[in-house]
């Protein structure tokens, strides 16, 4: 069970987090709808770092990024998510 | 005097159990193991699969041979190390696998057909049809076998705690107690954890010192946990221990555990988790009284009991003469020592002023009778020598207990001079100590003499012999992965603690290449056996999940009705009344709500408060319909779709003022609304100001519907009701209420809310004014019963995630601006394509359809669409349902077949519309 | 001090109202009228309030729902409580960081809950009223039937029956 260092609560087991989807694939409302569709279905899938959304949904309920090794579990970086990294 | 037995007089041995039935005493303190050999039992178990007769061959958890079965009843653990239990007063134990008894064991003639029963026997003799390969494993399972699993329930409970520390040391030896103690001083949160009853490792058998005292380390802080393994280290620190409470089969004190799962997660691991000395592999060093040298010292040195009197010693290291003495000191005789190198050595040198040491001396095969070591034949330089004696004491090395640290991730390193894997490079903040890290004695690596491979045996548990190995490279397994598997080495229960680089020594040489060459199979957890009711811990029982109790259960169940579990909650099924069937009381229900009225729980669906200037932008995000324009003081259906253009979710809409809304979705879909909500909230649209609030609990909700349900409610709140479709706040046995007039029955309804807590009145009064209609509460069934007729759909059975709304008929209700979640995806043309599955009605003469069967045209004839829901009618006769069909909303009038294979159901169905009930929606208006 | 030193009564707990602020970076001004609990980042739960006050108090700073008709508080006394969290838990609550006035969102056998450290000698969870019986019965079975107490609003649990 991996260990997530919640920006707002600390350190906290992963259980009592959600994970949502890649970074990659947010699909905004205003998104033209081939590049939705891209982003559902053609995203990339690296074996290694990706940056990912997730929810501390049994804790503070916010969402947050983790950018997350995925063979290792490694987390390389946490931070609050910011909205602005969407436009 | 021969075989085992307690060194002295064994005045203090108090503790009565029995072993296969046998009355035997123990001292408290004892093993088991240590225990039988006191009281000269020898012959313990039966091996797995040629039935060889076994004794103890260590003193620790390693051991591969003396597997027995302790306890009774739902108590009984069978594979239990008799090296790993510890005596109790009363305890029952009993070897295994053998018929009718352990010392005359029919099952012994497998040994005999040992030839044939070697690596990949299985694979090669039980191909065919698989229906005979049931007949074999039948009869495999019982020839080849550890102990039976109980079959009564567990009557303990199992806890799960979780803990935090800075440093976690796994292993209770001079190297774990000084890297505790280090700690604690530097004021660290520590945890000790020790899988044996007392803290000392090796010092136990009198190698070397605690560097401290179990009482200076609890005074130091250190949070100390005997009995305790260190099962599994898994990612970012979390290690998983197994705490024993009580032994094995022992009864815990009324109200406690009998074990505890620790969720410990560490800053920092130290595993002091020590060596396990390897056996020699010779013909017959399977068999009872041949024991590995560590174990025989700690017998003699911390159990008092000396496992042989007559003992020879085979080695290829200095640590085994330290048995010798320990031998020597208790009374016993060595005979020789034979040791595998072919120069003295310091300590060889100075042994031989007293022992009889021989260099270049291999043991190549025993001899025995009834369970009984009676002479050991040796290789010595060129000429062949036999020994008389009672034990034999082994030492073929020691290989460092690397497996947490492999486990977690972490690199191996090979060491020729100990021949064998120390830890390397760690993938977390984990470090090695002691033994685990390589400090053991070196050992002589000269060629091995093995003139009897077919009985020589490598992992004794699972019966692999070095012959087997040979085989197996022979028949083209080159992956020590493949070799494993092939002839099962190292997947008995203790996974190969003794035999694996014993194997790995005979791959290697017949491979010819370096052990690090030949691999190294993968250390999985947990590193011992660990009981499925500590997983379980408090999961177990009926449901691995809490069950969530309505605010109104009591007022439920004094009404005795049949529970459904719905998602994590227990609901009202139906009210039966005496003698009354299931469907007869929900048809009797159904009929109420028809004809006069009926109230409902429906307190567990989705609430939510939608509040702020935003609000409406926010729900025209979430709900694919129309939401914004609706008056103040009104409601309407809406559905939810996925970013695929799937149908997500359903539900109502109302609008409270002019910037509070109540949004209402499935029960089952409760806690990933919640989800969803703050998605699109705080990551779509974080620029809304608008407050989304869960209030499933803060209101428990009653349905009231019927042609009656406007009188009933006008009666109790002294006001006009709603209507349909709008909505009003009343007191109701003054409790402030909300009423939503929203139908699912097809009836007049109104959905009644009110706090959770205070709740119970308002049941009670809408209770006893329906009833007195002649009405009554009405359950899960019936309202199935009733939304089916009205053609409702659910999330789940009609949108069961692969549905748009299109395809459940409510593509009309889409808001055609967009601007939704799904709203891309929808407009693909395939989402709307014709011949996708489409909502329709389904009626059949009979009483009733199968749920979940096939549409077909005829017997055979390709899977067209499936039934989703079915039901009978409330007041008319016949089956009706919905179903999922191809191309369905054009084929009305179509004749199919509603096949149901696993059922032996065929029913003829027509397709219709779906909706069975007032398809103009009459009985909605007052 | 064992798991055992600590008792446990639970009960409806009351009016409870979720405020969220528009700019959530400070705590709401409400006079030092309000207990509140900062359960999120950007809300709070007011105990004891009434709607009707808020409206003057923050106006059109924010919004609010009122959630008390669906929680259970469960207050924990005695020094065990620290100990007795961490059954079934995932939270450091034996911390000794985690004091008077903090507050945590974790989950405690499979239940989510809030911590409100109350003083050194105790603490407030609050938890759905649907799952109040199986904390009941989860506590109830590491410290005794008889130091859990369930108020007679709440359905009732079988203590001890986990």
């Amino acid at each position: 069970m991996m260990r997530i260092d919640c920006p707002h609560c600390g350190p906290r087991a992963q259980s009592e987090f959600g994970y949502e989807r890649t970074l990659d694939s947010i699909v905004t409302l205003d998104m033209p709808a081939d590049e939705a569709m891209a982003r559902l279905y053609a995203r990339a899938n690296p074996r290694g770092l990706d940056d990912e959304l997730w929810r501390h949904g049994l804790g503070c309920r916010q969402w947050i990024v983790l950018r997350r090794h995925r063979v290792t579990h490694e987390i390389v970086g946490v931070a609050a998510f910011d909205p602005a990294i969407l436009s | 005097m021969n075989g085992p037995g307690r060194i002295g007089r064994d005045e203090t041995a108090t503790l009565r159990f029995t072993f296969d039935g046998r009355s035997l005493c123990a001292r408290p303190g004892d093993t088991l193991a240590a225990a039988l050999l006191a009281n000269g039992v020898g012959l313990v178990a039966r091996s797995f699969k040629y039935h060889r007769p076994r004794g103890i061959m260590a003193a620790g958890v390693e051991e591969p041979n003396a597997l027995v079965t302790v306890g009774e009843g739902g108590r009984t653990e069978p594979n239990t190390r008799a090296t790993d239990v510890f005596v109790y007063e009363g305890m029952v134990a009993r070897s295994q696998n053998r018929w009718p008894s352990l010392a005359f064991d029919l099952g012994a003639v497998n040994a005999l057909a040992a030839p044939v029963l070697a690596a990949g026997f299985y694979y090669k003799t039980f191909f065919g049809p698989p229906a005979r390969w049931m007949v074999y494993e039948k009869l495999i399972r019982r020839a080849a076998g550890l102990g039976k699993p109980p079959t009564l329930a567990d009557p303990d409970r199992h806890q799960h705690r979780a803990a935090f520390c800075d440093v976690l040391v796994v292993g209770g030896g001079p190297a774990g107690l000084a890297a505790a103690d280090d700690a604690a001083r530097g004021g660290a949160r520590v945890i000790l954890v020790e899988q044996d009853r007392a803290l000392g490792g090796c010092a136990l058998r009198g190698d070397g010192e605690m560097p401290t005292s179990d009482a200076a380390l609890r005074a130091a802080g250190v949070r100390i946990l005997t009995r305790t393994t260190a099962s599994g280290v898994w990612d970012h620190g979390f290690v998983t221990l197994a705490e024993r409470l009580v032994e094995p089969g022992e009864a815990p004190p009324p109200g406690q555990p009998a074990q505890r799962l620790w969720h410990v997660r560490a800053e920092r691991i130290v595993l002091a988790t020590g060596a396990i000395e390897r056996p020699v592999t010779f013909a017959g060093n399977d068999r009872p009284g041949v024991m590995l040298s560590q174990a025989v010292r700690t017998y003699i040195r911390r159990f008092d009991v000396l496992p042989g009197r007559r003992v020879v010693i085979a080695t290829n290291n200095d640590d085994a003469y330290r048995t010798a003495e320990a031998v020597a000191a208790a009374g016993g005789e060595v005979v020789a020592i034979l040791d595998s190198r072919p120069d003295f050595t310091e300590v060889a040198r100075a042994a031989k002023e007293r022992f009889r040491v021989h260099t270049n001396a291999f043991p190549h095969s025993t001899k025995g009778r009834s369970g009984r070591l009676r002479s050991i034949g040796a290789d010595i330089w060129t000429e062949r020598h036999s020994f008389d004696a009672d034990l034999l004491a082994m030492s073929g090395g020691f290989t460092p207990v690397v497996h947490l640290h492999s486990q977690a991730g972490g690199k191996l390193d090979w060491r020729a001079d100990i021949q064998a894997f120390v830890p390397g490079a760690s993938a977390q903040a984990i470090t090695s100590v002691g033994g685990a890290a390589g400090e053991v004695a070196p050992i002589g690596t000269n060629a091995v003499h093995l003139p009897h491979p077919k009985h020589s045996f490598v992992d004794f548990q699972n019966d692999v012999t070095a012959a087997d190995i040979d085989l197996a490279w022979q028949e083209g397994y080159r992956s020590v992965e493949h070799l494993k598997r092939y002839t099962t080495l190292g997947m008995a229960t203790d996974q190969g603690k003794t035999s694996n680089m014993a194997a790995l020594a005979r791959l290697a040489s017949v491979a010819g290449v370096d052990i690090p060459q030949a691999g190294l199979t993968t250390f999985r957890a947990p590193f011992t056996p660990l009981a499925l009711g500590a997983l379980a811990g408090p999961d177990g029982g009926g449901h691995a999940a809490p069950r969530r109790r309505l605010a109104l259960h009591d007022r439920h169940a004094a009404l005795a009705p049949v529970w459904q579990p719905l998602g994590y909650w227990d609901r009202p099924r139906a009210y039966p009344a005496a003698g009354e069937s299931l469907n007869d009381a929900a048809i009797r229900e159904a009929r109420a709500v028809r004809t006069s009225a009926g109230i409902i729980d429906v307190s567990t669906l989705a609430k939510f408060a939608v509040s702020g200037p935003d609000a409406a932008a926010l729900l025209e995000m979430v709900c694919a319909t129309g939401v914004a324009k609706l008056g103040v003081g009104r409601g309407r259906y809406t559905f939810m779709l996925r970013d695929d253009g799937m149908v997500m979710d359903d539900g109502t809409v109302w609008r409270l003022d002019e910037t509070r809304w109540l949004l209402t979705s499935s029960t089952g879909g409760a806690d990933r609304m919640e989800a969803h909500l703050s998605y699109v909230h705080r990551v779509l649209a974080p620029h809304l100001r608008v407050s989304v609030v869960a209030q499933q609990e803060h209101f428990a909700g009653i349905a009231l519907a019927g042609p009656l349900a406007p009188t009933i409610l006008a009666g109790l709140t002294g006001q006009a009701p709603p209507a349909h479709m709008g909505l009003a706040e009343a007191s109701i046995a003054a409790v402030r209420v909300l009423i939503l007039a929203a139908s699912y029955s097809g009836e007049r309804a109104f959905e009644i809310y009110a706090p959770g807590a205070i709740a119970g009145p308002v049941w009670d009064a809408l209770d006893r004014a329906t009833c007195a209609q002649g009405g009554c509460p009405y359950g899960l069934e019936a309202l199935e019963f009733l939304r089916i007729e009205k053609g409702h759909v659910v999330i789940g059975a009609e949108a069961d995630g692969r549905t748009t709304p299109h395809d459940l008929g409510l593509g009309r209700m889409l808001r055609k601006a967009g601007g939704y979640v799904g709203a891309q995806a929808l407009g693909r043309p395939a989402l709307s394509a014709p011949d996708r599955l489409q909502l329709v009605g389904l009626e059949t003469a009979e009483a009733s359809l199968p749920e979940g069967a096939m549409l077909v045209a005829r017997a055979g004839a390709p899977v067209e669409g499936h039934v989703t829901s079915a039901a009978q009618r409330v007041l008319g006769q016949g089956g009706i349902a919905l179903g999922l069909l191809a191309g369905g909303r054009a084929r009305l009038g179509d004749r199919l077949i509603a096949a149901s294979p696993t059922r032996g159901r065929h029913v003829a169905v027509t397709v219709t519309q779906p909706l069975f009930y007032d398809p103009e929606g009459e009985r909605y208006r007052d | 001090m064992t798991d055992r030193d600590v008792s446990v009564s639970m009960e409806p707990a009351g009016e409870v109202i979720a405020l969220d602020l528009w700019s959530g970076a400070d705590a709401p001004d409400l006079c030092g009228k309000i207990a509140l609990l900062r359960v999120e980042p950007r809300r709070w739960w007011l105990l004891d309030a009434r709607e009707a006050d808020l409206t003057a108090m923050i106006g059109a700073r924010g919004a609010w729902a009122p959630i008390g008709g669906g929680l259970v508080r469960a207050t924990l006394t005695g020094p065990g409580w620290r100990s007795l969290l961490m059954v079934a838990g995932l939270f450091d609550a034996e911390d000794p960081a985690f004091g008077t006035g903090a507050v945590a969102a974790t989950v405690i056998h499979h239940v989510p809950v809030r911590i409100a450290v109350v003083g050194e000698t105790s603490c407030d969870v609050y938890c759905a009223a649907s799952y109040a019986p199986t904390l009941a019965g989860l506590w109830g079975s590491v410290i005794g039937r008889e130091r859990v107490s369930l108020s007679r609003e709440l359905p009732s649990a079988t203590i001890g029956s986990e």
